[in-house]
């Protein structure tokens, strides 16, 4: 009787203690910004434990490192930079309820929400705080019409958008195409993942496909963390596909082409994958043999040219991370969310904004278009934001493993406008 | 059981569900706090708890399918997703009031729920549990190929309007969403009590005896996915109008296994059962969500190696241990407490 009570007690302490910890955190003050240092933040709805965990932790990861050696040099005028990372598991709730307990901090700037439907979700409210919306690739929000941004807000893309990595795609399948002695146009299969992301690329890249004379087969989707892909890929084979888009974000893709590789198609069929496929640490380390030859499309430095980059390598020696843990992730992080968000606060600095001033979203975005006269470049291609054009890259590297290595196949190749091709709700 | 020396002297005594002074006290002492939580309550804390509110909302529904008529279903999400894009449909296509589309939203949740419930009929547990996921992926695959749900785009409800007064801030959608909340709960308690509600009970007991007493028992099941999933339905209609958006990946498998997840935890076949599964699994989450960047933190050299599983981590390990420990969930452990304070200092339990 007396242990029944006991563990009653004792369960009734915890259960009270999880009540109450997040209503303390939740109603209290946020800290005041400190007196003698002063920090710029970026809250990052992350995933680290979802589906796309694997890009997003070491980006994370990149931008967090990239952050700490700027501000060991003392930041930028005495402005340090602050990386918050939520882990919010790909969930649309927890990316919200995330954002609601940190919208009251008035350092942070940038909200990155990893995930479409958080954007979507989350894109009033950060509106409404004054706050920078940051987005990996989704098109619609680089659309201007009649002067006017389709979705007005304060945003940028860090990547460029994925219906224009599907045109410098195409592009490029056309010119392998022909470099290959082949007469005619090649038939490309798409194969990606059945949600927003899996279809974004669609949105344009079908129709700027149509306007190259490809012939793009309809094309073919599957749950996120489907492991058989043989059915699909069969019917890609025999409908005749020369090329085949694999999406989704690593260790999909890699799943997908050793499923190919299984089923012998790799012989016959090239495979490319976008920004987010085939890392050397997790599709290159995992599948050899079955990756061997397929293409990866990047808007980042990848491999050892990402290792080997000059930042990369500062940022290496200054954290004691040895050659080989160095991920293409972490050079996504910090090449991509790191440098963009870094760049723009410079910027702001040395066109002698105070840092009240720089907190304001409107003018850290007007910082970013200036950006560039300060920028070193390396890590991804040319920086092109601008107050008319969100994107703050627009070109992309093709990447190909061979002997195990992903070697660069093309120098930065432009992406074509697609996005302008859709006729967007 | 109640309290020693209250005793019911006539059949309203006895069916009253707020039976002495005291209870009336700490209902309606509830009732006032939840409804002055927007006064005083942070953006988050509000937040925090409209989502809490219509999670309960949609597991109340659960509760009636499966804690209460033994009809295992892990679709709920898929039926939230129903209602959801119903509401949104008629606001947006029709041009029809929040107020109407709410509750039509929960009835076409509650069609589907009676379509998909129909294999309930001939299949039982493990294979009535796998029939209610096909039904989940089914519904998901149809939103995400038609135009006029947007494909995977989705919708954007609008907010709720009352006249030209539009409620589309998060405090004045917490006031509809928790006044919902409450109603639906006194809708669901009665449920339970009436002659449907004994039904329920006697299928999921035993749905042979339940056959031979003389009750339908196919009516009865189809009437408890119908119910479920109207309940799922309106829980989606709120999510909607408060969000102002809807896509078909908001509503996963894992959100509909989270659901059973709150109904083990909190205590199946009890409709309090319900309010301490879904809030102790909330506060759980967020309580992870906030511990894990500060684990990371304190603990460098592991970094969020250990911190990003442990929100997984930690909902498997609780379902485990309750399963283990106390089937029956929270509320048993309550129901224990309770007849250890009335019956103090007798209470040989």
């Amino acid at each position: 009787m007396r242990k029944g009570k006991l563990l009653v007690s004792v369960v009734s302490i915890l259960v009270l203690s999880l009540v109450a910890l997040p209503l303390v955190f939740g109603c209290a003050e946020k800290p005041a910004v400190p007196g003698k240092e002063k920090y710029v933040s970026l809250l990052s709805l992350s995933d680290y434990s979802g589906p796309i965990a694997t890009i997003t932790s070491g980006g994370d990861m990149g931008a967090t490192i990239y952050m700490e050696y700027v501000n060991a040099q003392g930041g930028f005028d005495g402005i340090k930079m602050k990386w918050i990372g939520v882990d919010t598991r790909y969930d649309t709730a927890r990316g919200i309820s995330a954002y609601r307990r940190y919208r009251t901090d008035p350092t942070i700037l940038v909200v990155i929400p990893q995930g479409t439907p958080m954007v979507e979700a989350l894109w009033p409210l950060i509106q409404a705080d004054g706050k920078v919306l940051s987005l990996p690739g989704t098109g619609k929000y680089a659309v201007r019409t009649n002067g006017d941004w389709l979705v007005p807000g304060k945003a940028y893309i860090y990547a460029p958008p994925y219906q224009d990595m599907f045109g410098a795609i195409v592009d490029w399948v056309v010119k392998d195409w022909l470099a290959k002695g082949k007469s005619g146009m090649p038939v490309l299969g798409y194969y990606n993942w059945d949600n927003e992301y899996g279809h974004e690329s669609l949105l344009g890249g079908k129709e700027y496909a149509e306007k190259v004379g490809i012939k793009l087969l309809p094309p073919e989707f599957f749950p996120v963390g489907a492991v058989e892909h043989t059915v699909p890929l069969t019917r890609l084979a025999e409908a005749g596909a020369n090329y085949i888009f694999a999406g989704g974000v690593d260790p999909t893709p890699a799943v997908t082409i050793k499923s190919a590789f299984d089923l012998g198609l790799t012989k016959k069929i090239q495979f490319i994958v976008d920004y987010w496929g085939l890392f050397d640490h997790v599709g290159g380390k995992l599948y050899p043999d079955a990756v061997e030859g397929a293409v990866i499309t990047s808007c980042y430095l990848r491999g050892d040219e990402g290792r080997d980059n000059p930042w990369c390598k500062k940022l290496r020696d200054f954290k004691g991370i040895p050659s080989s843990e160095w991920t293409d992730c972490i050079t996504a992080g910090v090449g991509t969310t790191g440098m963009h968000f870094a760049s723009g606060i410079e910027a702001a600095v040395k066109m002698g904004m105070s840092y009240e001033k720089i907190l304001v979203g409107d003018n850290f975005l007007k910082a970013l278009s200036k950006s560039r006269d300060y920028r070193e470049e390396g890590v991804t291609g040319p920086f092109v934001f601008s107050e008319t054009n969100r994107r703050t890259l627009d070109s992309v590297r093709f990447y190909q493993y061979k002997n195990g290595k992903e070697v660069p196949i093309t120098d930065w190749m432009p992406c074509p406008d697609t996005v302008s091709l859709h006729s967007f709700r | 059981m109640l309290p020693c020396g209250t005793f019911s002297k006539d059949y309203g005594e006895d069916s009253a569900v707020i039976r002495t002074r005291l209870q009336w006290v700490i209902t309606i002492t509830a009732l006032v706090f939840l409804f002055t939580i927007p006064l005083w309550g942070n953006d988050y804390i509000i937040g925090l708890v409209s989502y809490t509110c219509i999670l309960i909302i949609a597991v109340l529904g659960l509760q009636i399918t499966t804690g209460y008529c033994g009809q295992v279903s892990l679709g709920h999400a898929g039926f939230m997703a129903v209602g959801a894009y119903t509401s949104a449909l008629l606001t947006i296509k029709l041009g029809l009031s929040f107020w109407l589309a709410l509750p039509m939203a929960g009835i076409t949740a509650g069609l589907s729920g009676f379509v998909f419930g129909a294999p309930a009929l001939r299949i039982k547990g493990f294979y009535l549990a796998l029939a209610t996921m096909a039904a989940h992926y089914v519904i998901i695959f149809i939103l995400m190929r038609l135009e006029i749900t947007g494909k995977t785009a989705g919708l954007h409800p609008p907010p709720p309007e009352i006249g030209n007064f539009a409620l589309n801030t998060n405090v004045r959608m917490s006031y509809v969403i928790i006044s919902v909340m409450v109603l639906m709960t006194f809708l669901a308690k009665n449920l339970v009590r009436t002659k449907a509600g004994r039904a329920f009970v006697a299928i999921r007991d035993n749905d042979l005896a339940a056959k031979v007493m003389g009750i339908n028992i196919y009516y009865y099941k189809l009437l408890a996915f119908f119910i479920g999933c109207f309940f799922a339905g309106i829980a989606g209609s709120l999510l909607g109008h408060w969000w102002l958006v809807i896509t078909p990946e908001m509503f996963t498998i894992p959100q509909s296994l989270i659901f059973i997840g709150m109904l083990i935890i909190g205590g199946m076949g009890s409709i309090s059962g319900v309010f301490f599964g879904v809030i102790s699994l909330r506060l759980l989450e967020e309580a992870v969500t906030l511990f894990a960047p500060l684990l990371s933190a304190a603990i460098p050299a592991v970094g969020m190696d250990i911190a990003a599983p442990l929100a997984g981590v930690t909902f498997g390990l609780v379902i485990v241990l309750f399963l283990i420990f106390e089937p029956r969930g929270l509320v048993h452990r309550w129901q224990i407490f309770k007849v250890a304070y009335r019956f103090h200092p007798f209470s040989y339990v």
